[in-house]
């Protein structure tokens, strides 16, 4: 094969990693490559082969070429290898083999030659490999089938004659898949063919092409080579092509991913550098060489002198605690250092702050570290805290001014007002006028002041008006001259009456800022500040109109201080810039002042030298002269006969001003109340012509005394008098409540002009003869609220009236009362009432009131009330509740529902009926069935008493008596949750007191959780006699017998009070032919004049009746006379339920004794018999027969001792019987008292302790163990 | 004649102070007992030995009356026994761990 010189190359990188030796040499013998085992034969370094002569490695020294025996034409080259000795560079000698290859250079002269070596000295012998040339062949196929490059050969035409299987590896092509084809099956198509016409033009011509791929994979995928492509010369001519091409894509990804890392480096705001640990730049992007002022692209500290290398002050300034950090360990790869805000002088001596950030980073080959340096330029972020700092110090500042200020007009307006009423009745020779007018003058002056301060306090808004600038000017030289040193000569020149349209209070700000700027700018505070004003055609360009030359006004304020830099002068506008030291200056005032002349379609421009002084001129719009507005005193203009209401708190001031208003002739009502200005007003609205009200009005604001009187007179005119600034712009915000605002201070001629005008200017209204009763069609209804609180009251008033409701106000249930008496309660459509309030509270006057109307709709508004005192107001028929705080809307539609007339009313009649209706579908088995017995009466259709009983699967019977407080629709609708609440957990009953805990529970999270619900909740097994019974709040019951008739005495608190009510239950033992009588509030609260039913005659008739009538006609009966002695007219729903004890079952042991303990003796007698007698099938050994007749003994005695107190009179019974399924024995020993809480019962810890054992062993013996109502129930069980 | 439930024979030896109540130690018996024990106890010189070798049953009013008889023997320096418990009575005993504090003698079989 003959090669030209760059394919050499290729076939020499080919075999760089073979265990040949190669090497190639030029066309004069030196070295221009050699590979490892060629350097490991001559002992030496690559670097020391590379440029020596071959011949120098021949121990004769012959010629290079005759050592290689190679011909002069490179295709007529030796092909016959020589065996040689080369000698090392250490002057060893080996003996080697070595074949030349000739190659031709790109002009086809010759290039050089590539020359294979093989040592023979280690194979002692002449070695096979170059022996011939089919070895040298596969020697050669073997050096390109292992080469890790990839490599093609193709025909002249490109067809692929040969790829090794590294080129298999990296495309995924097999040899046979690509012989015959072109190359360009691995085309990517993302390169342009440009590019292939210049690979085949160059190779073509003989040449050898060097460039990129991308190309494709047979998967699909791309991937980048760099090929060495060149032609192989046969006879003179080309006969193949050679690409020997080098994945490059993971190298080209590392590049790109460089790339854009460095772009994005340099586009960032953020200034980083590496450098090395020691403070020597690495590298850096533009905005670090910027920050710093560095100019180097390489740090060149090493050598430079100390202070000409920032980057070196920046390590021994800022910087130095980050190489600090380095050698204390500080700052480490995993542990970054941020420093705190550092300020430096840059470049052009700017102060920046800077925010800088170090860490480590290992270098790219892991055998060190570089240090990272980030930088962020924070100043304009400082500056802005700064500013902020500042502008929040302004503020509180000028709220305290203003603050001041509102205080101050107060005074001035009394001080204004007494002066001039002193004027107006002083005779015009009095000695005492010139004092008088010296006190006017004063108080003007002050009042000014005053409003100077307000103007700076307050941040206004923008506004655009035409104004007199020559007076802003004198006014701005007046507190110029009033705080400028003397050593300052201030010179004005402000004109007369040169008018601009703008804001004043913004222009002001422009002249003051100014005129300080230059005095700022005297050297030594000493020097002149000349103000000037004048009207002259423009040299700037002005908005609106655009062009220079239109007349303008000319502000100049010059300074004969330092003057400025041209530098500094181009930058005098930018936000920030200051020439003076950190925290001296916020770099604001002409940037603001700049952007004010801007906006008033001014222009700004600064002419300025150091030491010649600084110029500034400021030309705004011209606008044509407005009325001053000034008016001469003229009494007779602002006199008037209308009658005022006038309200201030302040007695000094509310006196002057109702003298001087009456000294102008109105007819004056003053009030130094709110409340009793709106009682005046209420009282005759019609009389009045206009009202005046002070901003401040303590308990109640002005705007909501404002729309309580326009409720009443609609178009009354309103004035407003306020001395704080702030107060009139929220009230010139909200809404035209007041026709007039009059700023304090204010004399008495200024109100009065201000009233007069505004009388003048509003067209007559038609007054109404107005009673607060409302009138058809005018209002929605009237509404008495009683409410202690003022704010609450005039809140409601506020909303209702609103509404469009007709509001009286009473401050307590008393007033309310007398509001209801006096005008009769006809005259309301319904009552509101707060509930706690002094001299009478809510809950008397709703009984008044519906002691004279039971219909008037009564709404109470409540907070923090105790459920007891909610559930009497609803027996008083108290229509709704409200629990405060209520919004608005719930008040409106509160009153609204109530209000809306005889329709709703049938309506909500009617739902009452529908909810009855309901509720009677609710329960599924009613008490008909069995021998339970009620009547029932209800006191109205709404709310009221409910009746249920339940029959159990083993024959016992559950009942609940209810009784619902109220009887509103609120009340049907509590009575229609609590039955469904009810049939829902009955289902699951367990025991009444865990039934009272759901029952409870369910109505607290139900929809009526504010209707308690009063109940007695019985269990009775007629089998047995046994009635367990607990009250929740009704607790009216009695038991009658052979023996008398007595109280089922028990405590309890409402359901719905507590998630857990507080109850008492009894376990009653009933024998046969007792009889058991509950009622609700309906039928024991009966009375009449004398006396009441159930603690006078109740016990004796239940008694007398036992045995005249059956049960069932003995309820009727109780009913009958509990009506009777309310003289038929029920004052609560009535409910009468009673029950008589059968016949006792005979199957359980029964024992009825007393609470002796010869009793007891007898009753354990017994039980032992029946004990004996149990079920076969159930063991019963001695030990287990000991246990249940000595637990029987201690609960006995236990019964006797405690639930009877010890009182032998009083009755036990024990009861027992045995089950076979599951195999148990029960034992229930029932006393007369409450029982107590046995989890509360713990052994003595005291083992000498004579007492507390009983209950213990109980425990400690039986299965399960249950105190309830004074009833022990023990259980001994054996497994089944 | 049949000796009634409650009554108490008292038998002094040289080597004890014996007392033998006859039936139950419940809450109809201590109570007669406990008198009649208490002054016996008075006048003992040497151990007292409360023999429960009629009783069938115990509740805990008679456990007290023990507790106070043992407390009046320990208070005079004298010893104090149980004997002639049913195994019924001696679990009663042993629960409220009393075997701690005087000995308790079972009755023989």
């Amino acid at each position: 094969m003959e090669f030209e010189g760059s394919m050499a190359e290729s076939v020499f990188r080919a075999l760089d990693t073979s265990l040949v030796g190669a090497a190639v040499l030029d066309a004069q013998g030196r070295v221009t490559a050699a590979n490892r085992p060629l350097c490991d034969l001559l002992h030496a370094q690559e670097s020391n082969v590379l440029g020596r002569n071959w011949s120098e490695f021949s121990p004769e020294g012959e010629p290079f070429r005759d050592g290689l025996g190679w011909a002069t034409d490179p295709g007529d080259g030796a092909r016959v290898p020589l065996e040689k000795c080369l000698r090392g560079a250490d002057g060893c000698v080996a003996r080697v083999r070595i074949e030349a290859r000739p190659f031709r250079d790109s002009g086809g002269g010759v290039g050089g030659v590539l020359i294979l070596v093989q040592d023979l000295t280690q194979q002692g012998g002449t070695p096979a490999l170059l022996a011939n040339s089919e070895e040298r062949a596969d020697l050669m196929l073997a050096a390109v089938e292992q080469s890790p490059a990839s490599i093609v050969i193709t025909d002249t035409s490109g067809a692929i004659e040969y790829v090794n299987p590294k080129f298999s590896e990296l495309t995924g092509y097999a040899p046979e898949e690509v012989l015959g084809a072109n190359p360009r099956i691995l085309k990517s198509g993302l390169q342009p063919d440009s590019v292939y016409e210049e690979l085949w033009k160059t190779i073509t011509a003989g040449g050898t092409w060097r460039g990129q791929f991308s190309n494709r994979r047979k998967d699909g995928t791309l991937f980048w080579e760099e090929a060495l492509i060149g032609p192989i010369f046969r006879g003179g001519r080309i006969a193949h092509f050679l690409a020997v091409k080098e994945d490059i894509t993971a190298r080209r990804e590392l590049e790109l991913s460089q790339r854009r890392l460095i772009s994005a480096l340099e586009f960032a705001d953020e200034s980083v550098a590496v450098c090395t640990t020691d403070g020597r730049l690495i590298q850096a992007n533009k905005a670090f060489h910027h920050i710093l002022g560095c100019e180097c692209e390489v740090c060149p500290t090493q050598g430079m002198e100390d202070g000409k290398c920032r980057l070196l002050r920046f390590f021994r300034g800022p910087g130095k605690e980050i190489l600090d950090a380095i050698q204390e360990g500080g700052l480490t790869a995993a542990q970054p250092l941020r420093l705190r805000t550092t300020w430096i002088r840059n470049m052009e001596e700017k102060a920046l702050a800077l925010a800088i950030s170090a860490s480590l980073v290992a270098e790219p080959g892991g055998e060190g570290q570089d240090l990272l340096v980030v930088i962020r330029d924070v100043t304009q972020e400082k500056e802005m805290e700064k500013h902020l700092r500042q502008v929040e110090k302004m503020d509180a500042l000028g709220a305290l001014a203003g603050g001041i200020a509102h205080d101050f007009n107060n005074i001035l307006t009394a001080i204004l007002s007494s002066a001039e009423l002193m004027d107006w009745k002083l005779p015009e020779d009095s000695p005492l006028r010139p004092k008088l007018q010296i006190i006017l003058q004063a108080a003007n002056r002050a009042k000014e002041l005053n409003r100077r301060i307000l103007t700076f306090s307050r941040p206004a808004e923008e506004k655009r008006i035409p104004f007199d600038l020559s007076a802003v000017v004198r006014e701005c030289a007046q507190l110029l001259q009033n705080t400028l040193p003397r050593s300052v000569v201030l010179q004005v020149n402000a004109g007369s009456s040169i008018w601009t349209v703008g804001d004043p209070g913004q222009v002001h700000q422009v002249v003051m800022n100014l005129a300080l700027n230059g005095f700022q700018a005297l050297s030594g505070g000493r020097g002149k500040l000349e103000i000037t004003l004048v009207e002259a055609p423009s040299t700037l360009v002005l908005e609106p109109s655009g062009e220079a030359g239109a007349m303008c006004a000319v502000l100049r304020i010059r300074d004969d201080g330092t003057g400025m830099e041209e530098a500094v002068l181009a930058k005098v506008f930018e936000p920030f810039f200051t020439t003076k030291d950190p925290g001296e200056g916020t770099g604001l005032g002409l940037s603001v002042v700049h952007g004010i002349v801007r906006q008033q379609g001014g222009r700004i421009h600064i002419e300025s030298a150091p030491g010649r002084g600084t110029l500034v001129t400021v030309e705004l719009p011209s606008a044509a002269a407005q009325p001053t507005g000034e008016k001469k005193s003229n009494l007779a203009s602002v006199q008037g006969k209308e009658h005022l209401l006038v309200v201030d708190l302040e007695d000094v001031r509310v006196a002057l001003t109702k003298e001087g208003l009456q000294t102008l002739g109105y007819h004056v009502t003053a009030k130094g109340h709110p409340r009793e200005a709106l009682d005046a007003f209420r009282e005759h609205p019609a009389i009045f012509d206009a009202v005046i009200l002070s901003y401040r009005q303590g308990p109640i604001p002005a705007e909501e005394v404002a729309r309580s009187i326009r409720k009443l007179r609609p178009r009354i005119p309103i004035l407003l008098a306020s001395g704080s600034a702030a107060a009139l712009e929220e009230v010139g915000r909200t809404e035209t409540l007041f026709d007039r605002v009059v700023p304090k201070p204010f004399g008495i001629e200024q109100i009065g002009r201000a009233l007069r005008e505004t009388l003048d200017s509003k067209a007559p209204e038609q007054k109404p003869v107005l009673d607060p009763t409302p009138k058809a069609g005018t209002q929605r209804g009237a509404v008495l609220v009683a409410e202690d609180s003022a704010v609450t009251l005039s809140l409601l008033s506020s909303w209702l009236g609103k509404a469009g409701f007709t509001v009286f106000p009473a401050r307590d249930g008393r007033e309310a009362w007398e509001i209801f008496t006096e005008r009769g309660a006809s005259a309301f459509a319904m009552v509101l009432t707060d509930f706690v309030m002094p001299r009478m509270d809510g809950m008397q006057l709703v009984e008044r009131i519906r002691e004279v109307d039971g219909e008037i709709p009564l709404v109470l508004l409540s907070s923090n009330v105790e459920k007891e005192s909610l559930a009497a107001a609803l027996h008083l028929q108290v229509n709704e509740f409200l629990a405060k705080p209520f919004e608005a809307e719930a008040l409106v539609a509160c009153v609204e529902r109530l209000l809306s007339g005889a329709g709703a009313r049938k309506r909500s009649t009617e739902t009452v009926q529908a909810v009855r209706r309901a509720q009677k579908a609710l329960v599924a088995e009613p008490e008909r069935d069995m021998p339970i017995y009620s009547v029932h009466q209800s006191l109205t259709d709404a709310g009221g008493d409910v009746f249920r009983c339940f029959k159990q699967a083993d024959g016992s019977i559950l009942f609940i008596l209810a009784d619902v407080a109220g009887h509103s629709v609120i009340s049907s609708y509590a009575v229609a949750a609590f039955l469904g609440l009810l049939s829902s957990l009955v289902g699951d009953f367990r025991s009444p007191l865990q039934l009272a805990r759901r029952l409870s529970r369910g109505i607290l999270e139900g929809p009526f959780s504010e209707v308690p619900i009063c109940a007695a909740i019985g269990f009775w097994t007629p089998a047995t006699g046994r009635l367990h019974v607990l009250n929740a709040g009704l607790p009216h019951g009695l038991i009658s017998g052979p023996s008398g008739c007595r109280r089922i005495a028990l405590n309890g608190t409402p359901l719905g009070i507590f998630d857990q009510p507080l109850v008492e239950e009894k376990v009653l033992m009933l024998k046969e032919g007792d009889r058991i009588l509950f009622g609700s509030d309906g039928v024991f609260e009966a009375q009449d004049g004398d006396g009441r039913f159930f603690e006078d005659s109740a016990g004796e008739a239940w008694c007398a009746v036992r045995t005249t009538l059956s049960v069932d006609a003995a309820v009727a009966h109780m009913a009958d006379a509990a009506r009777a002695m309310t003289g038929g007219v029920l004052k609560d729903d009535l409910l009468a339920v009673g029950f008589e004890q059968p016949a006792l079952a005979t199957g359980d042991l029964r024992v009825e004794l007393d609470s002796s303990p010869e009793a007891i003796d007898a009753a354990v007698e017994q039980l032992e018999a029946r004990v004996q007698a149990g079920p076969r099938s159930i063991p019963l050994t001695r030990s287990r027969a000991f246990d249940i007749l000595t637990c029987a003994r201690e609960a006995l005695t236990n019964a006797a001792a405690h639930g009877n107190a010890g009182d032998p009179s009083k009755g036990i019974v024990l009861s027992a019987g045995w089950s076979v399924s599951p195999p148990s024995f029960r034992l229930a020993v029932v006393d007369e008292g409450l029982g107590f809480d046995l989890e509360n019962l713990a052994p003595p810890e005291d083992p000498l302790s004579e007492r507390g054992r009983g209950i213990p062993y109980i425990r400690h013996c039986a299965s399960r163990v249950v105190m309830v109502g004074g009833e022990l129930e023990l259980v001994f069980e054996w497994e089944a | 004649m049949a000796t009634k439930p409650g009554a108490l024979k008292v038998q002094k030896s040289e080597e004890a102070l014996r007392l033998s109540p006859r039936g139950d130690l419940v809450a109809s018996t201590v109570e007669s007992l406990r008198s009649g024990m208490l002054k016996a106890i008075d006048g003992a010189q040497g151990p007292v030995v409360l023999d429960l070798g009629t009783a069938r049953q115990i509740d805990s009013l008679g456990i007290t009356l023990t507790l106070g008889l043992f407390k009046s023997c320990q208070k005079k320096g004298i010893g104090f026994s149980v004997e002639g418990v049913s195994p019924d009575i001696l679990r009663v005993f042993r629960l409220f761990n009393l075997t701690r504090f005087f000995p308790i003698e079972e009755a023989a079989k």
